[in-house]
C-alpha cells in the first residue's frame, strides 16, 4: 500500500514538474491550437513563392479576413497580377481582373484548388475555422521535430464535409502550434504536407508566419507562404467584403 | 409540231457523237452536283450523329438547379427517384436506350505531374445503349466485377505516359467536397472521333464512384437515345415529341434535346451548309457554262442548216422550236445519264463509304472528320439536278437559235 501511494505521489509530482500539459487530452490540445490560430479578424501582407520543378513564381498580396461569415479580401501587388483581387465569402469566390475590369465568380469546389497555381488551396490560405469542430482527435505518440518536442495528433473527420479526411499534426508541446501537418485523402493516401518554418509571438498568441506546402501528387512542387505586418482583431468594416468594394 | 419533233429527233440521232458529247457534259456536271450534295449532307449528319453518340445523347435530363450550375459539375443536385424516371422513359415509344450518368471534375497524377480531367461516372450495363464509347475502346471496357477501374482518353493517357494495363492516380472531390485520391487500373483507352474526349475524359463505374466519391448512387443526369431515322427531320420530330412528353410528366426537371444542347455546333453546321451551297452553286454554274457552250457550238455549226430550213419556208419561231426540241432531247438524255452516274457512285458512297483516315490532319479541328464518311440520299437534290439539266439545255439552245433564226437567209447560207 505504501508503495502504491508513493508511486501515485511520484507520478503527480512528475506531472507537475514536466509541465501542466502532461494530462491534456487531444481535444484540449486542439482547442489550445485553435486559441493560437483562430482570429476574429486579421490583416497582413503575404508573399507566396511557388516552386514547380525549376520554375519559381512569386506572388505578393495584402489580405484582410474575418471569420464571421468566412470573408476574405486579397489584393495582389506583384507586377504580373497587379490589381487582381479576390473576394471570398463563405463558399463563394469572386475574382476581379483589372485589365478587363471584370468580376468572375468561381464556383464552390474551385476553393479546393491551388490558389494562383500554388500548392495552397484558397481554403488552405484563407479559411480560419476551428479544427476542433470538425475532427475527432487522439494523441498518437510523442516525437521530436527539429529540436521541438511534439505531440503527434491523429485527426479523423467527424463530418463528411471536411477539406481532408484525416490529418496528422506535430504540435509543439510548449507553443501549441503545429510544426508539421500531413493531410490525407479519404483513401488514406498522403495528399499534402505542410511544414511551418517560423513561428512568432503576438501577445499571448503564437502564430506561424512562414510555412511550406508540398503537393504530394506532383513531383518537385512546393509553395512557401510568408506573412508580414500581421495585425489581429482589427476593425474591418463589413462593406469591405462586398462586390461593390471589389470593383472599387 | 409533229414534223418538228421528227426533224429534231432525227438530227439528234444523226449526229450521235455531238449529241453524246453534249449530253456527257450535262451528265458529268449533274453527277458531280449529286455527289457533292450527298457528301456534304452525309458529313453534316455524321457530325450530328457523332455528337449525339459521344456527348449529348438525344435527350439529357437533369434538375433545374444542376442545369443552372452545370459548368461547375456540382455533385449536390441529383435526380431523386432516377430509377422510376428511367423505367418511365423505357416505356416510351422510339426509345432505344436510357442510362444514368454523373460528371465530376478531377485530376490525374502519375506522382510526377498532374492533369485536369473530366470524369464521367457511368452505369456499365446501360451506358452502351445510349453512348457509343465501346466502339472506340482500345483494350477493355469497364467491368462490374472489379473496383477502381478506369478508362482514359487516348491522348490524355499519352500525355500522362500510361497505357491500358497500367495504374494511375485519380484525385477528385467527394460529394461532400472532401479530397480523395486513389490508384486506378486502366482497363482501356478511348480513341473516339472527338479530340476533346480523347484529351479530357476519364470513365469510372458507379460501383467504384460510390466509395471513391462518396456518391451514394447520386445521378446528376439521365441520358436518352431515340431511334435513328434516315430522315433527319423525322428524327428531330421524334426527339422533340418525347421531350415534350417527359416535360409534361416531370415538370420539375430540366429536359434538353440535342438540338438545344448543340446550338452552337448546329449553327456552325448551318454556316457550313450555306458555304456548301455556294460551292454547289459554283459547280452548277460551271456545269451550266459547259452545257451552254456545248449546245451553243452545235447550234453555230448548224447556222447554214438554219438558212436552208428558212429557205424552205420554215418560220423563225419554228426554227427556235426545232432547236428547243433538240436541246430538250439532249438535256433529257444528259440528265438521265447524270442522275444515273451520280446515283450509281452515290450508292457506293452510301453503302461502302469513303475512308477519311487518310486525311487524319482534319481531326485537330475539333469536328470529327475521320473514320468512314458515308453519303446520304437527297431525293430533292436529284430531282433538282434532273430539272436543272433540262432547263440549262433549253436555255442554251434558245438564245443562239433565236439569234440564228433572225439572220438573213442569204447570210445564214453563207455562214462559215
Amino acid at each position: 500500500m505504501k508503495k502504491i501511494t508513493a508511486m501515485l505521489i511520484f507520478i503527480l509530482i512528475s506531472g507537475y514538474l514536466f509541465g501542466q500539459n502532461l494530462f491534456l487530452t487531444g481535444l484540449e490540445i486542439l482547442q489550445r491550437i485553435d486559441e493560437n490560430e483562430f482570429y476574429r479578424t486579421i490583416e497582413y501582407t503575404g508573399t507566396m513563392t511557388i516552386h514547380i520543378n525549376d520554375e519559381v513564381r512569386t506572388k505578393k498580396m495584402t489580405t484582410q479576413a474575418k471569420t464571421d461569415g468566412h470573408k476574405a479580401l486579397v489584393e495582389f501587388n506583384n507586377p504580373e497580377d497587379f490589381g487582381t483581387k479576390y473576394l471570398m465569402m463563405d463558399d463563394e469566390l469572386w475574382i476581379y481582373f483589372p485589365g478587363e475590369e471584370e468580376v468572375v465568380k468561381i464556383s464552390g469546389h474551385m476553393l479546393k484548388e491551388g490558389m494562383m497555381g500554388s500548392d495552397f488551396s484558397y481554403e488552405d490560405a484563407l479559411e480560419a475555422s476551428k479544427i476542433a469542430e470538425k475532427y475527432n482527435v487522439q494523441i498518437a505518440r510523442q516525437d521530436t521535430l527539429n529540436g521541438h518536442v511534439c505531440w503527434v495528433l491523429k485527426l479523423d473527420a467527424k463530418i463528411k464535409d471536411v477539406p481532408y479526411y484525416s490529418r496528422e499534426m506535430w504540435v509543439d508541446q510548449e507553443l501549441y502550434v503545429p510544426w508539421k501537418e500531413e493531410m490525407f485523402a479519404k483513401s488514406g493516401r498522403l495528399l499534402k504536407e505542410m511544414n511551418v518554418l517560423e513561428i512568432k509571438q503576438f501577445g499571448n498568441r503564437y502564430f506561424p508566419v512562414k510555412s511550406e506546402m508540398v503537393n504530394k501528387l506532383r513531383k518537385n512542387s512546393k509553395t512557401v507562404f510568408e506573412l508580414e505586418d500581421i495585425a489581429f482583431d482589427v476593425d474591418l468594416p463589413d462593406d469591405m467584403f462586398s462586390l461593390r468594394y471589389l470593383k472599387h | 409540231m409533229a414534223t418538228l419533233n421528227k426533224i429534231a429527233w432525227r438530227n439528234v440521232r444523226r449526229n450521235k457523237r455531238r449529241t453524246f458529247l453534249s449530253a456527257l457534259v450535262i451528265a458529268v456536271g449533274l453527277a458531280i452536283y449529286i455527289l457533292m450534295n450527298s457528301v456534304m449532307t452525309g458529313m453534316n449528319r455524321a457530325n450530328i450523329d457523332n455528337l449525339i453518340d459521344l456527348s449529348t445523347a438525344s435527350i439529357k435530363i437533369s434538375t433545374e438547379k444542376y442545369h443552372e450550375e452545370k459548368e461547375a459539375l456540382p455533385l449536390k443536385y441529383g435526380i431523386t427517384n432516377a430509377d422510376m424516371l428511367i423505367s418511365f422513359i423505357k416505356d416510351q415509344s422510339d426509345v432505344i436506350g436510357v442510362t444514368p450518368r454523373t460528371q465530376f471534375l478531377g485530376q490525374l497524377s502519375n506522382w510526377e505531374d498532374i492533369m485536369p480531367v473530366m470524369g464521367q461516372v457511368i452505369n456499365v450495363d446501360t451506358d452502351m445503349t445510349v453512348f457509343g464509347f465501346d466502339k472506340y475502346i482500345i483494350g477493355e471496357f469497364l467491368s462490374n466485377e472489379q473496383d477502381n477501374e478506369i478508362v482514359l482518353g487516348k491522348d490524355l493517357a499519352e500525355e500522362m505516359g500510361v497505357e491500358a494495363g497500367d495504374y494511375i492516380t485519380l484525385y477528385a472531390l467527394t460529394k461532400f467536397d472532401s479530397r480523395n485520391a486513389d490508384e486506378f487500373y486502366i482497363t482501356g483507352l478511348l480513341g473516339t472521333t472527338d479530340p476533346n474526349i480523347n484529351l479530357n475524359t476519364a470513365l469510372i463505374s458507379y460501383q467504384t464512384a460510390n466509395d471513391f466519391l462518396d456518391l451514394e448512387n447520386l445521378v446528376t443526369e439521365v441520358d436518352v437515345a431515340v431511334e435513328r431515322r434516315v430522315n433527319f427531320d423525322r428524327f428531330t420530330n421524334d426527339v422533340n415529341d418525347l421531350a415534350t412528353t417527359l416535360q409534361q410528366s416531370y415538370p420539375e426537371l430540366h429536359i434538353e434535346t440535342f438540338e438545344e444542347m448543340a446550338q452552337a455546333f448546329l449553327g456552325i453546321t448551318e454556316q457550313k451548309q450555306v458555304f456548301g451551297s455556294i460551292i454547289m452553286l459554283i459547280i452548277l454554274a460551271i456545269a451550266a457554262v459547259g452545257i451552254f457552250n456545248s449546245v451553243l457550238m452545235s447550234v453555230y455549226e448548224r447556222i447554214r442548216e438554219i438558212g436552208v430550213l428558212r429557205a424552205q419556208g420554215f418560220e423563225r419561231k419554228e426554227i427556235v422550236k426545232l432547236f428547243l426540241w433538240e436541246g430538250l432531247i439532249i438535256g433529257f438524255f444528259g440528265s438521265i445519264m447524270g442522275v444515273t452516274l451520280g446515283c450509281g457512285v452515290n450508292l457506293y458512297l452510301v453503302i461502302v463509304g469513303f475512308p477519311l483516315d487518310k486525311f487524319a490532319g482534319f481531326q485537330s479541328s475539333g469536328i470529327p472528320y475521320w473514320g468512314v464518311l458515308y453519303g446520304e440520299w437527297n431525293i430533292g437534290a436529284i430531282v433538282f439536278a434532273f430539272c436543272f439539266g433540262l432547263v440549262v439545255a433549253l436555255a442554251a439552245s434558245y438564245l443562239p437559235s433565236r439569234m440564228a433564226s433572225r439572220m438573213e437567209v442569204t447570210k445564214a447560207l453563207r455562214f462559215v
